[in-house]
């Protein structure tokens, strides 16, 4: 290939193939800053990574969970390609990756993550080069559209089910084993009183 | 590898990088782009997967380096979210997921590595296995929305709120106890399974 050629011009991006039913994928590189160009270094994003790993950890998703519409995400440094005998790649400046499945629409999704994420934004985009700050929303969807790649196949599982709706659904599913277990020993006016209380303790997940 | 990043409970983050062979990119992209059943349906441990032509790094934004990284190859990307359903199986990823990628969808394997510099084919399954492994990047972090439920556990849980919830709204006018118990109890037995 020519140097620096483009196979699928960034014109042609369409965001709309980043879907399998709700679910929407997201992948985006960005360069890291040198450790001289504060807050550059790759050195201080795995930093950065390693306490937000002992944060989940600790304490659950925490501010990330609040972003209730993510399935699956991933952050990464890249600082080689893997070597099959290719022309050599010098990545003179490490990669950083981010993935993630979430539903709902591209602008949604950055705009909760610019508003509820603001200081993790800045500290896990901070490091790359170009970063325009979470707010003003604009500029940073803009610079997230412009790091991103589209993708030529998606897979969901589930692709009708949104990440509320699973997280719901897990967290009914034992509660309503408990109760159906139960029903067959109870007489039917027990049954009814305890099926009208159920419906009411388990509403907020149907 | 540090594969410590690459975990979340009983979840592996895959990612893989190979480069495409010089002058195949237009055909693996038609190819990918033909597929109307994704080969990832055969597989019950992922969640998630994709295929992502990388032609260049980005650089055309604002206050991009004077001097942007190039590419000498075009890449293709694969990444998915995988989950065991137990934590040996857990220890055992990704390498029993990337076994069975050769086993499952061998075809498909060949018609999209086969693209790729080095790919052994699927003749050699323990070949692809070791060729994917080869081709794994890190993750620093892996965040998953719901730790360690399974894609079966999923759509389980999914089929029984459903359920129920239809239950509900079809019986919300039964007003005889014994009515209500003797449907709920034949109907309940068979959500999820």
């Amino acid at each position: 290939m020519t140097s620096g050629s483009f196979l699928i011009p960034p014109e042609v991006l369409d965001e709309s193939l980043n879907h399998c039913g709700r679910t929407r994928a997201m992948t985006i590189y960005t360069p890291i800053k040198p450790w001289y160009m504060p807050p550059g270094s790759a050195l201080l994003v795995r930093l950065i990574f390693w306490v937000v790993g002992i944060q989940l950890r600790r304490n659950g998703s925490g501010n990330i969970g609040r972003l209730s519409f993510i399935h699956f995400a991933r952050w990464g440094i890249i600082r080689r390609i893997p070597d099959f005998g290719q022309p050599r790649e010098r990545l003179r400046r490490p990669m950083f990756m981010f993935e993630s499945n979430y539903n709902g629409s591209f602008d949604a999704y950055i705009d909760a993550f610019s508003h509820i994420l603001t200081s993790g934004m800045t500290w896990f985009w901070g490091t790359s080069y170009g970063f325009p700050k979470p707010i003003p929303v604009t500029r940073f969807m803009d610079y997230i559209h412009a790091n991103e790649f589209i993708t030529s196949h998606y897979y969901s599982a589930y692709p009708t089910a949104s990440t509320t709706m699973i997280v719901s659904a897990l967290a009914f599913e034992p509660e309503h084993e408990k109760f159906r277990q139960a029903a067959a020993s109870l007489s039917p006016d027990e049954f009814a009183a305890a099926y009208k209380q159920f419906l009411t303790e388990e509403q907020d997940k149907l | 590898m540090n594969a410590k990043g690459n975990r979340s409970g009983r979840a592996y983050a895959v990612t893989s990088m190979t480069p495409i062979v010089k002058g195949r990119e237009a055909s693996l992209l038609a190819y990918l782009d033909g597929l109307t059943t994704s080969p990832f349906t055969k597989f019950d441990e992922v969640h998630f997967a994709r295929w992502v032509v990388i032609d260049q790094w980005k650089f055309s934004w604002p206050r991009a380096p004077k001097r942007p990284l190039q590419l000498k190859s075009h890449y293709l990307l694969f990444s998915a979210a995988v989950t065991a359903p137990d934590d040996a199986g857990a220890q055992r990823l990704p390498q029993t997921f990337l076994r069975r990628i050769p086993a499952l969808v061998p075809d498909v394997a060949d018609a999209v590595w086969g693209h790729c510099v080095g790919y052994p084919g699927s003749g050699d399954p323990g070949g692809v296995a070791a060729y994917l492994e080869r081709s794994l990047l890190s993750t620093v972090l892996f965040y998953v929305g719901y730790p360690d439920a399974t894609v079966q556990d999923v759509r389980r849980a999914i089929a029984v709120r459903d359920s129920f919830v239809d239950f509900a709204r079809t019986h919300q006018g039964v007003t005889n106890p014994a009515q209500l118990q003797q449907d709920y109890i034949a109907e309940a037995a068979t959500w999820g399974a």
